[in-house]
């Protein structure tokens, strides 16, 4: 029996396993899953983990693992309800960040973190895997929106610099003029905006959402400003700030794509907005301009769903048909309450007709969200 | 800083131990030029793992979690099986050890258990190194916001370095005979150990999923973030809950292999006879 032999096998094949590992696998995937939409922090803390978001969409997503200050606790794991490990970093101590990526199923999981105090909490995957951009009429569907996303976001800068020119000059009167037209092409296409972190919050926070209310910003404050104060006076840093947001939202929106998801999900994100924000009068409280948001939420949403129209004609005429009427009856019921270039004010309309319009706009609602299964159900046919 | 050092010295230890034990074993078989050998593997294995490691770092991708989990199941298999195999040579020989060096030092067997013997020392660094550098290079880096880190990581690595090789020193200034009783049961500690974190490993690689409840509730003994939770983890592979599965492995190995170890042998020469 000779040994040397046995050796340099054994030398050998460490080279290789750690070739073999480095060569990555189904978890070996760049940070940067293309068109990922799912991107979820997991924070560790002594006392336990969560995930934020708790729940996504099934497909690519992305996990940021952040270790902010547990010295007990240096792992954390994405288990299965089969109880199989489907992604992990170890070894994050505090001040470290780990990050993996994978394509995930829809089902339960849990996110585990050994030896925290709670040592599992619960983390959700909806719906099928998101359609694929293969397709020709999504991929279509996928670049008209990215087009008019872009399209509404150089609009959006346009209309800001002059919104905040007036209100630098001082001239009160001129910046309540231009603020409508500069939160319309917003309006259109928030859930883009929200997408991105804390620029939404920055440009578009309402009083009541900040914490402190001296690192308030965006267009909101400034409207207050106008329409509560009668004054401009101090507001000049907010209006540089604003201008500078937009311009970055601007930058972002240049290199960002969807997914047919996306676009289905946008459309209904931008309805819930109408719903929760526009039919109450919360957003615009001191203009009350709530129908200019209503009315460029639902051109938004409209926008996105016109665009997903030729592929979910494919697989479900009669829901196009359906949720093009509701569009129109939304559209119908706001159109008496158009005055000139905007809206009558949310403190002119009744009772009544508020709640014409919220039916309205729930009536469009639901058959909406169907979308993103029938979109998923259409990219695996 | 004391969580970055715990794991240094937790990820460090084992491939320490294992690398002071086989030299001890080495030179007191008279092999000393064997040695070389082993540091040549060391040093060949951790060059490797920084190798690997940097040029991670180098393309931003992070360490691929599962094939690295079942690169280390292997390993400390493969790990165990030699241990096992040192473990019942020393025991089968102890009798008439003594003749048998004297005569055989130069002889095939001898010079392939040495060889064998070599790999196991460059197995066990290269089984915990990969993780290690990959944890010190992280440490490094984030070293501008957290100094403390990457200090902590680098001493525990160190203090790992420096416990294996007081097992070393130790372990050559020991008789024969009892050298041969006590890294015997250290080595079946060991490899028992190894036979849990191959349980462990073998979870998170995806390829165990049975028997995943926990056993029983070490986290007193094993507290989460101490050194003597490096220790216990390091040395005896223990987690602070162990599963079922781990420690089922750990008492299937563990009980057959100390009997070995520890069955008294009639008729030994009395020179030999280990002093209780």
């Amino acid at each position: 029996m000779t040994p040397h032999p046995r050796l340099a096998l054994a030398l050998a094949a460490g080279p290789l396993l750690l070739l073999a590992a480095c060569g990555g696998g189904a978890d070996g995937a760049p940070a940067d899953v293309a068109g990922g939409s799912g991107h979820v922090k997991i924070t560790i803390t002594d006392d336990g983990c969560s995930a934020e978001p708790a729940t996504v969409p099934a497909g690519a997503a992305t996990f940021d693992v952040v270790n902010e200050g547990a010295t007990a606790v240096t792992e954390a794991e994405l288990v299965n309800s089969g109880g199989r490990i489907v992604g992990e970093r170890e070894n994050l101590t505090p001040g470290l960040t780990g990050t993996f990526s994978l394509q995930l199923e829809a089902g339960d999981y849990t996110v585990q973190c050994p030896n925290a105090a709670t040592e599992s909490s619960a983390f959700t995957v909806s719906g099928a895997a998101p359609a694929s951009t293969e397709d020709p009429l999504f991929a279509a569907a996928t670049r008209g929106y990215q087009d008019y996303v872009k399209a509404q976001v150089a609009d959006l800068v346009t209309a800001t610099g002059a919104f905040a020119a007036a209100v630098e000059a001082g001239d009160v009167e001129r910046a309540k003029a231009l603020y409508g037209p500069a939160r319309t092409p917003y309006e259109r296409v928030e859930p883009v905006a929200e997408s991105f972190g804390d620029l939404d919050p920055r440009i578009d926070a309402r009083v009541a959402d900040v914490a402190d209310p001296a690192t308030w910003t965006g267009f909101h404050r400034l409207e207050q400003a106008l329409w509560v104060t009668g004054s401009t006076e101090g507001m000049a840093p907010v209006a540089q700030q604003l201008v500078a947001d937009v311009a970055e939202l601007n930058t972002l929106v240049q290199t960002t794509t969807y997914q047919p998801a996306d676009l289905a999900n946008g459309a209904s994100a931008l309805l819930d907005e109408v719903a929760s924000s526009k039919v109450t009068g919360e957003e615009e409280a001191y203009s009350h301009v709530d129908l200019l948001d209503f009315g460029a939420n639902v051109e938004g949403s409209r926008e996105a769903f016109d665009l997903l129209t030729p592929a979910l004609q494919v697989t479900d005429p009669d829901l196009v048909t359906t949720i093009s009427a509701r569009f129109d009856d939304v559209t119908t019921a706001l159109a008496p309450f158009r005055q000139g270039e905007g809206y009558v004010l949310y403190t002119q309309l009744t009772q009544d007709q508020v709640r014409d319009l919220a039916s309205a706009v729930d009536a469009l609602a639901e058959p909406l969200s169907q979308v993103s299964g029938k979109v998923v159900g259409a990219a695996n046919a | 800083m004391l969580a970055t050092f715990v794991i240094g010295l937790r990820e460090g230890l084992e491939a320490s131990l294992i690398v002071g034990i086989v030299s001890a074993f080495l030179v007191q078989r008279g092999e000393r030029r064997a040695l070389r050998s082993v540091w040549a593997g060391v040093l060949l294995a951790v060059a490797l793992c920084l190798g690997a490691a940097a040029a991670l770092q180098a393309a931003t991708r992070s360490l691929p979690q599962r094939q690295q989990e079942q690169l280390e199941t292997v390993l400390a298999l493969v790990a165990v099986a030699m241990v096992t195999w040192m473990v019942v040579w020393t025991t089968r020989h102890a009798r008439t050890l003594r003749a048998e060096l004297e005569a055989s030092t130069s002889s095939a067997l001898a010079k392939g258990s040495a060889w064998a013997l070599v790999a196991m020392a460059f197995l066990a660094v290269l089984r915990e190194g990969l993780e290690t550098s990959v944890f010190l290079l992280a440490t490094y880096q984030a070293s501008g916001s957290n100094a403390g880190g990457a200090l902590g990581a680098s001493l525990g690595v160190l203090l790992a370095a420096a416990l294996g090789y007081a097992v070393y020193r130790g372990g050559v200034r020991l008789d024969l005979g009892r050298l041969f009783r006590v890294t015997g049961v250290v080595l079946v500690l060991v490899a028992a150990g190894l036979v849990m974190s191959a349980a462990h490993t073998a979870y998170e690689a995806g390829w165990l999923l049975a028997g995943q409840g926990t056993a029983v509730d070490l986290s007193t003994l094993v507290t989460p973030g101490t050194v003597r939770s490096a220790l216990f983890t390091g040395v005896l592979g223990w987690q602070p809950r162990p599963t079922v599965a781990e420690v089922t492995g750990w008492l299937l190995y563990l009980l057959p292999m100390l009997v070995v170890v520890l069955r008294p042998r009639a008729g030994r020469p009395a020179p030999q006879r280990v002093p209780a």
